[in-house]
């Protein structure tokens, strides 16, 4: 399989996906790419960007979602059209894709589970496992065991969850020719040449007591401590309980404990899990995931010296795996409240590129593809895991 | 809060409270934290808003039509302020309506045009509209959920159009809201926007204008040559005034076609001016490649100026020359004559006054100056002493190659009217090469025999003129001055001849 990856600010999509493929394939034919991987901001439409690109490579299949922002090979951008991608070219035995319509807090394991086992039956020896999926109201973890009932625990599972402008209300994926607002698309591969190196990291530190889950309805959470749930956070923060809610995504992201067996290789203790909605009423909130009652949580604080020591803790870790491997290319998910909710431009610019420069050793050409997303899967250790407000970088290469 | 800690006893319960303050202090900073990270978006998003302004303003002026400015600008709007569609509207004041002129990211559903409300905003500064507003509601077909407006005008400050930029319903949740905080940079890029729009025009109007002047610039130039303008130092015909004129020193060149009264005689005078027209056709740019240009033709006669050097002149005669044998060839080879055509060319070089000359209602370019006149007597001479080319000693002082191989003396001469006699030279340098041989070959004789002639050694002069007479190539050269010098023998010469011919007729 090769990889190529390219980016566009253009504001007309066709144009846009034009100057993409164009500048990713440098040459090679557009016909001869069987495998889009895209993330896109939510100002170019769906149905535009899924023509744009079957006119441009007509013979692949698109796996894509919206995003806050995108990390191609050339740039970072949070523009209302940015658009990136990464065009593979392989053979029909390599890879396989699925989509599954639908999925919601409640029924992620059994809509993952069912898309696990399409693919299964489409593809048999698959390894690795790309993710895209809603946004809003999903539980992350119930989508890993949903994957893992039909592959098993071995295989590696990356991807993310897509975005929007920060607003967390509308979200959408792309397979092929639909576009959905609450699906979830697996994209298998067997590469059994490859390896891919996996590491996540945040900059979030325990703020203050932990709180207690009292009630839980799958990944609702009613309340914390006996009291709503959404209260004990506002209180905590002095802040309304009918702030807009776009507005306290940074600021409610909760940490929850990690088995200890991961805590090493997620150079951490705890995981984010940010709200992603609230209820009208503002009392209950939803995480990404389904946690047991009497489960603890506690408010998180960004640290940003925590988040540059972090980083440089996951690059020098992939470069010691890597062996001087070159990478074939790298997949990166980003959380959303990551990018402009945190840095400017400069700093963002700068951020990255402290991860790019080294893993691809200054070579410009290999591809590159992420996305400030709303959550990102990756293998941590042994374990496929699911977080927020992490980067991570999913490094393919050729097996030493 | 450490000062208060240390070195003091304190109760759970007031230890449990300063937890509490300090926690709600940390949280509280969380929340500046993120207030912090909001400030820096915004400024990033007032610099690219400005990038967008600058490159657009850069790109828009260099953009080559309406269509491309069109679409620039809707892309700007877009991408500056982030939002979903834009149109860009043309006001119609007759019918009241704003036409569309340009859309985005509103696909086919957009009309051509839309009412304008006589009361909707006028004021040049942006306004926001939300769906329920008059104005969105009397484009209801737009399906805008909320939109900004702002008109701009021409110059004289009527309404020319007005541009929009929103959110349609449906997608409130998906694109950030405009609101009161993007009046000010919209209102700004509108203007801009106006502003280039506006000069486009100006642009448009101007290279229209300027095309039909560089036409009328260039058919003037047939009459009036910019070279004339460039020696009376003006930029345009537009410039000349009655009385202009400049004092030059020039070569002169006149070339006329020998009997050409004979040829057209046989022509219609159709046939005449086509005859005429390709010739000159082939003779004027000769001319323009030596620096030269032409003052102006006179029947089938060229009169030409060579404002740097007196060897532009010659180099432009010689062309000519080889032009006409070229040109001969052709008729020859096409039937169009009953025989080939001869021309004869006269240089001089001397003073030239050019000017403007003329009344109110009509003037023209002119050239005053007795050298004139010696240079048209000189082309007339080169019937008489049957030669192609002749030219002035003043011309011959003037050139920088000599070409003596090529040239030899024809005496002294006077023409009709001038007071001064002049010596001339004929430069045989395009005759045929069986002539051309015979001439080099017999060109010390000649003017030796020349020299006799002017000595009045006369006997010795026409033995050595006899001596130049070729069987097969006639030089009615060499023929003249043998009769001369037979008149002179026979007959005698008066006591004050000096050796000058003296032509009567013109």
């Amino acid at each position: 399989m090769e990889f190529f990856s390219g980016s566009s600010e253009a504001i007309n999509t066709e144009a846009a996906v034009k100057e993409l493929v164009e500048t990713a394939l440098n040459g090679t034919s557009p016909n001869d790419i069987k495998l889009i991987f895209f993330h896109t901001a939510v100002g170019h439409k769906g149905q535009a960007i899924i023509a744009a690109f079957k006119k441009m490579c007509p013979h692949a299949e698109l796996v894509g979602c919206t995003a806050s922002g995108v990390i191609g090979r050339e740039r970072v951008s949070e523009k209302l059209r940015v658009i990136a991608a990464m065009l593979m070219t392989g053979e029909k035995d390599e890879f396989a894709t699925v989509a599954k319509d639908q999925i919601f807090g409640p029924n992620s394991h059994d809509v993952a589970l069912a898309a696990a086992q399409e693919l299964k039956n489409k593809l048999p020896n698959i390894k690795f496992i790309s993710v895209i999926a809603s946004g809003v109201n999903l539980d992350a973890d119930k989508v890993i065991e949903g994957i893992e009932s039909v592959f098993g625990k071995d295989v590696d599972i990356f991807g993310g969850t897509s975005g929007d402008q920060m607003q967390a209300k509308h979200t959408f994926q792309f397979h092929n020719e639909t576009e959905m607002e609450h699906g979830i698309i697996l994209a298998g591969f067997t590469w059994p040449n490859y390896e891919m190196i996996m590491l996540s990291h945040h900059g979030n530190k325990i703020m203050g007591d932990a709180m207690t889950i009292t009630k839980i309805d799958h990944n609702r959470i009613w309340e914390l401590d006996n009291k709503p749930a959404w209260h004990v956070l506002m209180d905590r923060l002095s802040l309304d309980y009918m702030t807009d809610f776009a507005k306290t995504i940074p600021l409610t992201a909760l940490l929850v404990e990690i088995p200890e067996n991961l805590r090493t290789d997620y150079h951490n203790q705890v995981r984010v899990l940010t709200i992603f909605m609230a209820d009208e009423k503002r009392e209950s909130f939803y995480l990404p995931t389904n946690l047991p009652k009497g489960t603890k949580l506690w408010m998180s604080m960004r640290d940003e010296d925590f988040m540059f020591e972090g980083r440089d803790w996951q690059v020098n870790k992939i470069l010691e795996k890597l062996h001087g491997r070159k990478p074939l290319a790298v997949f990166h998910t980003d959380c959303a409240a990551r990018g402009k909710k945190t840095f400017d431009v400069i700093e963002k610019d700068h951020f990255v590129a402290s991860m790019k420069n080294p893993i691809t050793q200054d070579d410009k050409s290999i591809p590159w593809l992420g996305m400030y997303g709303f959550g990102e899967f990756a293998k941590i250790g042994d374990s496929n895991l699911f977080s927020t407000q992490t980067s991570s970088l999913c490094v393919l290469v050729n097996k030493d | 809060m450490e000062n208060e800690l240390h070195g003091q006893e304190r109760s759970i319960e007031e230890l449990k409270s300063l937890c509490v303050e300090l926690q709600q202090k940390v949280d509280l900073s969380s929340v500046i934290k993120l207030a912090l990270s909001d400030a820096k978006a915004s400024l990033d998003a007032e610099l690219a808003l400005f990038k967008v302004m600058q490159s657009y303003s850069e790109n828009a002026l260099a953009t080559e039509n309406k269509a491309d400015f069109i679409t620039l600008s809707l892309e700007a709007y877009i991408e500056a302020f982030e939002t979903e569609c834009c149109l860009i509207f043309s006001f119609n004041e007759k019918n009241q309506t704003m036409e569309v002129i340009g859309e985005f990211g509103l696909g086919e559903s957009v009309p051509d045009a839309l009412p304008w409300l006589p009361n909707a905003p006028n004021h040049q500064v942006a306004s926001l509209h939300d769906e329920n507003s008059e104005l969105l509601q009397a484009w209801s077909h737009l399906n805008f959920h909320h939109a900004m407006v702002c008109t701009y005008t021409n110059r004289d400050g009527h309404l020319t159009g007005c541009i929009v930029m929103g959110v349609l319903k449906g997608s409130e949740e998906i694109f950030q809201p405009l609101n009161a905080e993007h009046i000010s940079s919209f209102t700004t890029m509108v203007h801009l926007t106006g502003a280039i729009w506006n000069n486009r025009i100006l642009y448009v109007e101007l290279k229209e204008r300027n095309a039909e002047l560089a036409k009328f610039a260039e058919a003037y130039s047939h009459f009036v040559p910019h070279e004339f303008l460039r020696l009376l130092n003006k930029e345009s015909a537009i410039d000349l005034e009655l009385g202009d004129h400049n004092e030059l020193v020039m070569s002169i060149l006149f070339a006329d076609i020998r009997s050409f009264t004979t040829l057209s005689e046989g022509m219609t005078p159709g046939e005449s001016f086509h005859f005429i027209n390709s010739y000159l056709f082939e003779m004027e740019p000769l001319i323009k490649a030596q620096k030269g240009f032409i003052d102006k033709y006179i029947g089938d006669a060229i009169m030409a100026l060579f404002p740097e050097t007196a060897d532009d002149a010659v180099k432009a005669a010689l062309s000519m020359l080889i032009k006409l044998r070229e040109f001969n060839e052709m008729v020859k080879t096409k039937r169009t004559l009953p025989q080939p055509i001869q021309i004869g060319v006269g240089l001089h070089t001397g003073m030239l006054m050019l000017g403007i000359v003329g009344g109110a209602g009509r003037m023209e370019g002119t050239v005053i100056s007795d050298a004139v006149n010696i240079a048209s007597r000189i082309e007339g001479l080169t019937k008489i002493f049957g030669v192609q080319l002749l030219i002035t000693e003043n011309t011959l002082a003037d050139m920088t190659d000599k070409k003596s191989s090529f040239i030899r003396p024809l005496g002294s001469v006077q023409a009709v009217g001038k007071l001064k006699p002049m010596k001339i030279f004929e430069i045989f340098e395009e005759n045929d090469p069986g002539q051309l041989a015979f001439k080099q070959k017999k060109k010390q004789t000649f003017e030796e025999a020349l020299a006799d002639y002017q000595q009045k050694q006369f006997k010795t002069a026409l033995k050595g003129f006899k001596e130049c007479v070729h069987d097969v190539y006639l030089d009615k050269s060499v023929d003249m001055f043998i009769t001369l010098c037979k008149k002179a023998i026979k007959r005698g010469i008066p006591d004050d001849w000096d050796g000058v011919i003296h032509f009567i007729n013109k």
